[in-house]
C-alpha cells in the first residue's frame, strides 16, 4: 500500500483523459458543436474537475481507508451498498463501453474477417492480467509508455500542419453554437468526471495529500493534446466531415505524410494510443473489483479479478446489438447514466458533513 | 452459451483453489462463490435474450428521460 508516486497518478490521469476523448469521442463534439467543440473541451475540464475535487474531499478525510469499508458508517449499510453497486456497475459498462469501441476499431480496420469474440478475448486476456497484478502494476505501466504516447499524440498535429485549411480558423472565433456547446460539454465533463473513481484508490498513494495537485496537472496537459489534436481534425477535415468519420483520429494519423520510409506509420503510433486505453479499461476495472470486494466485507481483489473481467468482456459481446447502437446509446441515456453516478462520491462528502457537524 | 459456461466453471475452479490454497475463511469462500455464480447467471441471461433486450435498453429507459432533461434541443 501507499506504492503508487504523485508522478505515476499524473501520466496514468494524462493517458486516462486523451486517450478516449481523441479516439473516440471527436466525432460526437464535432457533430454536436462544431468549431464550438474546442470551448466545451475547457469548459468540461473545470467543471469535471469539481466533481473530482469533491470525491477528493472525501477521500482525504479517510486517506488510509477504502470507501467500500467507511462508506456504510457515513450513509448506513442499506444505503451504502446500493450505492457502491451502482458505481461499480458504472466502471463495468464504462470499461466495456470502451471496450467495445475499440473493439469495433480493430475489427474494422486491422482485424477483418476475424471473429469478434477473437478479439474481445485477446484484449480481455490483457486487462485481466493487469487487473490482477494491481494497481501499482497499472500505474507503473502507465508510466512506461507516458512519453511515447505523449509524443506521438502531440507529433501527428505538427505532421498534418501543411495540410490544415488555415482560412478555417477564423471559425474559432465567429461561429458559435450554444446548444451543442452545452451537449458537448456535458461529454467532457463526463469524460473528466471519471477520475472521480480516485476514491476507490486514494489508500494506494504516497502522498495523498499532493494528488490532488496532480490531477489538476494531468487535466492541463491532457485538454492542451486534446485541444492540439481536435483543432488540427477540424482544421483539417471541417466539422462537417469530421461527424460523418468513423474514427477522426484515424483518419488523421493516415493522412499526414511522413515520407516513403515511414510510410506505414500508423500502427506503430495506434499501439501507444491502444496501450493508453487499456491503462483506462483496466483501472476502471480495478476500481470495479476493488469497490465490489470491499462493499462485501473482504480484504483480497485478486479472486474477483478474473470473474469480473470476464464478465466485462462478455458484457461488451451482448451490451448492444451492433456498434451503431453505441452512439444512439451516448445520446440516449449513459451520458446521464454515468455523470449521476460520479456525483455519487459527492453525496456522500454532504451527508458526511452534515454528520460530522452535528457531532461536533 | 456453453462457452460461457465453460469459462466459468474453469475460471471459478481456478479461484476456489487459490482462496483454498490461501486458507480463506469460509465466509470469503461463499460470498466469492456466490457472486461468481450471480455473474454467471446473469450472463446467461444477458447472451441468451440478446436479441430481445440489452442492457443499454435498461439505461435507456432509466436514464434517458434525465438526459433529455438535461441536454439542450438543437
Amino acid at each position: 500500500m501507499q506504492r503508487i508516486t504523485p508522478l505515476q497518478v499524473y501520466m496514468l490521469f494524462v493517458q486516462f483523459l486523451y486517450a478516449t476523448t481523441l479516439g473516440f469521442y471527436v466525432r460526437y463534439l464535432a457533430g454536436e458543436a462544431g468549431f464550438s467543440a474546442v470551448y466545451s473541451v475547457v469548459l468540461g475540464s473545470m467543471i469535471g474537475m469539481i466533481l473530482v475535487y469533491l470525491s477528493y474531499r472525501l477521500a482525504v478525510r479517510r486517506p488510509t481507508r477504502f470507501l467500500g469499508e467507511y462508506g456504510r458508517e457515513i450513509v448506513g449499510k442499506w444505503v451504502h451498498l446500493p450505492l457502491i453497486l451502482l458505481m461499480v456497475f458504472s466502471f463495468v459498462f464504462a470499461a466495456a463501453f470502451v471496450l467495445r469501441e475499440l473493439e469495433e476499431l480493430i475489427a474494422a480496420f486491422y482485424l477483418k474477417d476475424t471473429p469478434f469474440w477473437a478479439i474481445a478475448a485477446l484484449m480481455g486476456i490483457c486487462i485481466a492480467r493487469a487487473v490482477r497484478s494491481g494497481a501499482e502494476t497499472i500505474f507503473r505501466g502507465a508510466q512506461g509508455l507516458f512519453i511515447f504516447g505523449v509524443i506521438s499524440s502531440l507529433s501527428i498535429p505538427l505532421w498534418v500542419s501543411r495540410e490544415t485549411n488555415g482560412a478555417m480558423a477564423a471559425a474559432f472565433f465567429t461561429h458559435f453554437l450554444p446548444s451543442g456547446l452545452w451537449n458537448s460539454t456535458l461529454l467532457i465533463t463526463t469524460l473528466f468526471g471519471e477520475m472521480t473513481m480516485l476514491v476507490f484508490l486514494f489508500p494506494y498513494f504516497s502522498e495523498g495529500r499532493r494528488t490532488m495537485r496532480m490531477l489538476g496537472w494531468a487535466t492541463v496537459t491532457s485538454v492542451f493534446i486534446t485541444l492540439s489534436g481536435l483543432i488540427s481534425i477540424l482544421m483539417l477535415f471541417g466539422p462537417d466531415m469530421t461527424a460523418n468519420l468513423t474514427v477522426p483520429m484515424l483518419e488523421m494519423i493516415r493522412y499526414a505524410r511522413f515520407g516513403s520510409f515511414f510510410q506505414n506509420l500508423d500502427p506503430l503510433l495506434l499501439v501507444f494510443w491502444l496501450y493508453s486505453m487499456f491503462i483506462k479499461i483496466s483501472l476502471f476495472m480495478f476500481a470495479a473489483v476493488i469497490g465490489l470486494t470491499h462493499a462485501f466485507g473482504m480484504k483480497d481483489y485478486r479472486p474477483l479479478s478474473t470473474l469480473m473481467t470476464a464478465s466485462m468482456v462478455i458484457l461488451t459481446l451482448c451490451m448492444v446489438k451492433s456498434g451503431v447502437e453505441l452512439d444512439a446509446l451516448l445520446k440516449g441515456g449513459a451520458l446521464a447514466f454515468l455523470l449521476l453516478t460520479e456525483l455519487i462520491p459527492a453525496l456522500y462528502l454532504v451527508v458526511d458533513w452534515i454528520r460530522s457537524a452535528r457531532t461536533a | 452459451m456453453m462457452a460461457i459456461a465453460v469459462l466459468f466453471v474453469c475460471l471459478i475452479y481456478r479461484e476456489w483453489r487459490y482462496l483454498k490454497r490461501c486458507n480463506r475463511n469460509p465466509r470469503t469462500i461463499r460470498r466469492v462463490m456466490g457472486i461468481a455464480l450471480f455473474l454467471f447467471l446473469s450472463l446467461e441471461l444477458l447472451y441468451g435474450f440478446r436479441e430481445q433486450w440489452t442492457i443499454s435498453r435498461l439505461i435507456e429507459t432509466i436514464f434517458g428521460p434525465v438526459q433529455q432533461l438535461i441536454t439542450a434541443k438543437k
